[in-house]
């Protein structure tokens, strides 16, 4: 069969069952049964197939996808990480755009306790939207920073997307957990150089307000009390696979006991908001792995019918630059990803892309951080950006989606820059990580 | 790309619904199961790597049950996640045709997602059965007949069928009494 035929099949028909609203396991599902009957020996491939399945996702190194959404759902439910921000909010004062920066520096803090997106932006918006409100904030510098920086947890460690995109492409997980670090930082100091110039240069979009008076000790102690400690969990994550003193499931498994220990320590662990910590990342978790287990097996699949072969031997012949062959793949991803979940786009893409990166001599590692880069950029893109549907269900007040994908539109340029940036000088994510060999 | 509200489910009567409710706290008491799991997979490895930096040994079959139970893990909570609203959907389609339509589709789906399941409940449990035969198992530090993990994998798929074919059923009741059961998107 012609290699063209066989990714039709296949792709079309996860595209197919995908668009018409299967869950999208289902449609992997769907995709692996028609494959395996056409290209694996039908009857006897698909008595094969569940074993597949076992061998996917019955894999150590998927473990941190839970733990590191466990850290993020217990900081949240618990109320710590509201307080963190609280605290933050105390000490930034006389700032154009004030709580728009609270919410960019506040965000990143919690970007490095958790691993999800979705908390983060749901934290944010919660606790920093009815009071930009009040104060008469513009939607578009209130929405804006909080749906952009609630996607940087993708990139700052710990990353449960890092996780399973290393995990996937078999490469280092530690490398790419370490190398999100700086291009999230980047994104966050060029988010707070944009709200706070645009509410200079036009003071109406966050009118200016007396800020309470404090003593340095009534600024600072909140800072002491609730956010420094929460430090100690970065660095048990992030130094213990930094120093190489555990893998990263084992620094998972201490970043979600040092979460807890904190959460007791603040008096603040009930075993209700326990309850609703662990069953809420049993969600998230299966949701994702359950993908996994039908996605790996249809990347085989592809792999047996010919159709990656035949499709890397077409871009070869094109004779693309290095420089192309990246642009091509991000142009790729974000097509994808204005229609298709972050998971999804990335098991899809995947069989294809590490063999061309291969091919075309492009390090894997710089390739994984520019797929973060575009994954996050997808959670804010029309018209199913993830944070944008987040941002609606959490606002105060009645708004559009258009008004959201306004707020958001400037913050996907700055990402686009960003991107622009790391694809330029991919040393710029590279280093860090470098240094851990 | 949206993941939908879970759906509020009014005390209704009749040996459907009898089952629906049996069936849903099944799912709640699996999902609870689950959950723990993983926080326990948070406790042992911490427990694990410190018994290993004070030389005191480790867990040999530590990470090979995690393996296991993550894997049964996934599969049993599946249902519970579909009840819940909590697996990813593209609703583009849902959500740009008109209401009836979209309410028909939505019974159509939970059509094919019955068969899809059952299709590898199926093969899931004939390959436990030819593992049973031929009495295949998994060598590492534990010993796992592969029947083990095929049994898991079927009950969890027959699970997820019969989840569908209960979404099914609610679809047409609220259809009948005239109610939007086409999921929006947010949270």
């Amino acid at each position: 069969m012609l290699w063209e035929i066989a990714l039709l099949i296949m792709l079309g028909t996860v595209v197919a069952c995908m668009f018409a609203g299967l869950p999208v396991m289902i449609a992997f599902f769907a995709a692996n049964i028609i494959g395996t009957w056409i290209f694996m020996g039908g009857d006897v491939g698909l008595a094969t197939m569940p074993m597949e399945f076992e061998r996917a996702i019955g894999v150590f190194s998927l473990t941190p996808i839970a733990l590191f959404l466990l850290m993020g759902e217990l900081l949240f439910h618990t109320g710590v990480a509201f307080r963190a921000i609280g605290a933050v909010d105390r000490l930034i004062s006389r700032v154009p755009g004030r709580l728009s920066v609270v919410s960019i520096a506040g965000g990143t803090v919690f970007a490095s306790l958790s691993g999800s997106t979705i908390a983060n932006t749901a934290i944010l918006g919660s606790v920093l939207l009815p009071d930009m409100v009040k104060r008469g904030y513009q939607p578009t510098i209130a929405m804006g920073p909080i749906m952009a920086t609630g996607g940087i947890a993708m990139l700052i460690p710990p990353s449960a997307l890092a996780v399973l995109l290393a995990s996937l492409a078999e490469q280092s997980i530690s490398q790419l957990l370490i190398a999100g670090i700086i291009p999230g930082l980047l994104m966050a100091f060029l988010f707070c150089v944009y709200v706070i110039g645009r509410c200079w240069l036009n003071p109406d979009l966050a009118p200016t307000y007396e800020v309470e008076q404090m003593t340095a000790r009534e600024r600072w102690m909140p800072f002491v009390k609730y956010v420094l400690p929460l430090f100690s969990i970065f660095v048990v994550v992030v130094g213990s696979i930094f120093f190489k003193w555990a893998a990263p499931t084992e620094a998972a498994a201490l970043g979600c006991v040092a979460a807890a220990i904190a959460c007791i320590c603040y008096r603040s662990l009930t075993w209700q908001n326990l309850r609703k910590a662990i069953l809420e990342t049993a969600k998230i978790n299966t949701m994702i792995m359950i993908i996994i287990a039908g996605s790996l097996t249809f990347s085989q699949i592809l792999a047996v019918s010919g159709a990656v072969d035949g499709m890397l031997t077409q871009l070869t012949a094109f004779k693309l630059s290095m420089m192309s062959a990246v642009i091509l793949m991000m142009l790729v991803l974000l097509f994808l990803g204005a229609f298709m979940d972050q998971v999804s786009m990335l098991l899809l893409t995947l069989p294809f892309f590490m063999p061309f990166a291969a091919a075309q001599g492009i390090d894997p590692l710089w390739l994984m951080v520019l797929m973060l880069i575009v994954m996050e950029i997808s959670l804010l893109t029309p018209p199913f950006g993830l944070l944008l549907f987040v941002m609606k269900g959490v606002t105060p007040f009645k708004t559009s989606l258009t008004q959201i994908y306004a707020a958001a539109a400037p913050f996907v340029a700055i990402e686009l820059f960003v991107l622009a940036i790391l694809i330029a000088i991919p040393s710029v994510s590279l280093w860090l990580p470098r240094l851990i060999d | 790309m949206t993941e939908s509200a879970p759906e509020t489910l009014p005390r209704k009567e009749g040996p459907v619904a009898a089952v629906d409710r049996f069936f849903g706290k099944l799912n709640n008491a699996i999902g609870f199961i689950v959950a723990i799991s993983l926080a326990l997979f948070a406790v042992s490895i911490s427990l694990d790597l410190a018994m290993r930096r004070v030389d005191l040994g480790n867990i040999p079959w530590l990470y090979e049950v995690i393996e296991y139970v993550l894997y049964g893990g996934v599969f049993l909570a599946a249902p519970w996640v579909l009840r819940e609203g909590g697996h990813v959907r593209v609703d583009l389609l849902l959500t740009s045709i008109p209401r009836n339509a979209a309410i028909r589709l939505e019974q159509l789906l939970d059509v094919l997602g019955a068969f899809v399941c059952l299709v590898l409940c199926y093969y899931g449990w004939r390959a436990g059965l030819d593992a049973f035969v031929s009495d295949s198992r998994q060598f590492k530090t534990l010993i796992v007949h592969d029947w083990w993990l095929m049994s898991i994998f079927s009950v969890g798929l027959f699970l997820l069928a019969i989840e569908f074919l209960l979404r099914l059923s609610r679809t047409a009741e609220s259809l009948a009494k005239d109610e939007d059961v086409t999921e929006k998107p947010g949270f």
